[in-house]
């Protein structure tokens, strides 16, 4: 176990390394220049001076092996500058709009395991009985969904025509729950499922007989015998999606008004403020790579079969 | 022979016939577009703006006067017509990367097995968002961003079925007949793992609709005054109060085409649990 934690956890060196060449890379395969960019950010007009003195602000006389280091000395503080446009503070930006989409994405887990797990325990318990048939044709529209569709015709339903939830802004839990709903259909769509499949599995395993030969109930069969074994592999999907989730929040987060780390790259995007995206880039990158190593190091715990294996 | 197997066991379920059904007529309505739009998607009367459905409008018209119907087919078009190009450019990437790392082995297979160690550690949508955003906008970059980490799971599965394949004593046949490492490649280590590969790329050919459409949603993919399913939803949503049908052909249009895509794709993991 403790050898693979190590090898695991060195891994993440030449993956880090590369977001790093990637996100500094970046700013050179823009179309133009980065001295251009800038001024044109700034609303300097390109004279020949203005763009000296912004090729000196970037540092992009200096050797490109130099620039690095000292950009990778300040990607490590999160210091990217300010932004091109509200020229304020890149890592207090990005880090408050996290703050916001972690907020979005936890409510949303809780709400994909409150309705996928009894979902998927229901279904297999009543297996291939009509329930079962329901949740799988339910299963199948979650999974094709669009959300950006589903989350407008939510709006109106809910907000618009029955007025139960505000439209749009934030801060109390009846914000949390239009955008936190159309974030967990997908999740909650294959997770009742994959949750039912190896129910099913388990379920005809041979400590399942044992357990019913002494005599313990069905309902504490599938409770606490088969439910346990079942969760193990949801634990690897969920951590990954979990990654997924905080990255990919823009759609649900631009319906919402939901000021989170999706919204604030898109809007920069569009705005063209190249250290606010370089931020996300890098931000986002990290907390995903140790996201997966955590959910692998966890996996590897809760599993005696696969801790043995290593 | 493993093909004709499994089409045979796909094509038993009356759900297969049904959806592959729907998604060629629709694919269909797509293609001639040209043929069967009534009006120009791009063209404005603004006097006609935001009609209801009629006969001379089968879908209404949205907030620019322009048919809705028209605007539909050629969305389904551009969205079907991308997201396969991105489906099809992955799966040729992958599956190649995937048999020849498989069948040569070795320190080939050991750089590919690596380098898509290290890319599925990157989240797509970071690569995509970084893309777009240094170097700007457009349904074509966006494709770029999302064939980065797209062709990565054609090649893991592809490299492992090959694997299990070169031991099989068909190929040790060839090979003593003189075939060359390429024509066992291509004429007969593919043709048995295309089973297997139809089945992936079917589920994500419907992940690439929802992606190309969700990008253009966001303004990032394909830009107005192009007509495509995403971008139209992003367009129509102002208007919803008044208007719902704005949003609504496009989405359902996104809907049925995905929904039918993983029933198929469903079905095709069944009828490859059968030919084992």
């Amino acid at each position: 176990m403790l050898k693979y934690a190590v090898k695991r956890i060195l891994l993440i060196i030449p993956i880090l390394f590369l977001v790093s060449v990637f996100a500094f890379g970046l700013v050179r395969l823009m179309p133009g220049n980065a001295e251009m960019a800038f001024l044109q950010a700034a609303g300097i007009p390109p004279s020949d001076e203005a763009l000296e003195h912004a090729a000196e602000e970037l540092g992009l006389n200096r050797p490109i092996t130099e620039q690095y280091t000292e950009w990778l000395g300040k990607a490590v503080h999160l210091d990217f500058g300010e932004s091109f446009t509200s020229h304020k503070v890149v890592r207090e930006e990005v880090l408050g709009a996290l703050r916001n989409t972690a907020i979005l994405a936890g409510f949303s887990t809780l709400l994909i395991l409150i309705i996928s797990v009894p979902m998927g325990v229901l279904s297999a318990v009543r297996a291939d009985k009509e329930l079962d048939h329901m949740n799988r044709i339910l299963a199948f529209l979650g999974s094709s969904m669009p959300s950006f569709w589903l989350g407008p015709l939510l709006v109106q339903l809910f907000c618009l025509k029955l007025g139960w939830f505000p439209v749009q802004g934030f801060g109390t839990l009846r914000h949390l729950i239009l955008p936190g709903f159309t974030m967990a259909v997908l999740y909650i769509a294959t997770y009742s499922r994959t949750l039912r499949n190896s129910l099913l599995e388990n379920m005809n395993r041979r400590f399942v007989m044992y357990s019913r030969a002494r005599g313990i109930s069905e309902k504490k069969i599938v409770m606490n015998h088969v439910l346990r074994t079942s969760l193990i592999p949801a634990v690897t999907t969920f951590g990954v999606n979990f990654g997924h989730m905080m990255a990919g929040t823009a759609i649900v987060e631009i319906l919402f008004s939901w000021p989170g780390i999706g919204r604030l790259c898109v809007g920069s995007i569009t705005s063209r403020d190249y250290p606010m995206i370089q931020g996300y880039i890098v931000v986002i990158s990290v907390i995903f790579v140790l996201v997966n190593l955590i959910t692998d190091l966890i996996t590897v715990a809760l599993d005696p079969q696969m801790r043995e294996s290593l | 022979m493993k093909m004709k197997i499994f089409l045979k066991r796909l094509f038993e379920k009356k759900t297969t016939c049904i959806f592959v059904a729907l998604v060629l007529v629709i694919v269909l309505a797509g293609l001639l577009a040209g043929v069967l739009a009534p009006y120009n998607p791009l063209e404005q009367v603004l006097d006609d703006k935001l009609q209801m459905a009629s006969s001379a409008h089968l879908m209404g018209t949205d907030h620019l006067g322009r048919d809705m119907f028209s605007r539909v087919l050629y969305a389904i078009r551009t969205t079907l017509g991308f997201a396969a190009l991105c489906t099809c450019l992955a799966a040729m990437i992958g599956i190649s990367l995937g048999i020849l790392a498989g069948y040569i082995g070795g320190v080939l297979d050991m750089v590919i097995m690596r380098f898509c160690d290290i890319l599925y550690a990157f989240p797509g949508l970071v690569l995509v968002m970084a893309i777009v955003g240094f170097i700007g906008v457009g349904i074509f970059n966006v494709v770029i961003g999302m064939l980065l980490t797209q062709w990565l799971w054609y090649a893991r599965v592809s490299r492992n079925l090959t694997v299990a394949e070169k031991t099989r004593s068909y190929i040790s046949a060839a090979k003593v007949n003189g075939a060359s490492g390429l024509k066992i490649m291509t004429g007969h280590i593919l043709p048995n793992i295309i089973p297997n590969m139809l089945a992936i790329f079917t589920v994500d050919f419907g992940h690439t609709i929802l992606s190309i459409s969700g990008y253009s949603f966001l303004g990032l993919g394909v830009q107005p005054p192009g007509a495509e399913l995403g971008a139209m939803i992003n367009e129509g949503r102002n208007y919803i109060n008044s208007d719902p049908w704005l949003i609504f052909w496009p989405g359902i249009v996104v809907l049925i085409v995905v929904v039918s895509v993983n029933i198929i794709g469903d079905n095709m993991r069944d009828a490859l649990d059968g030919t084992k």
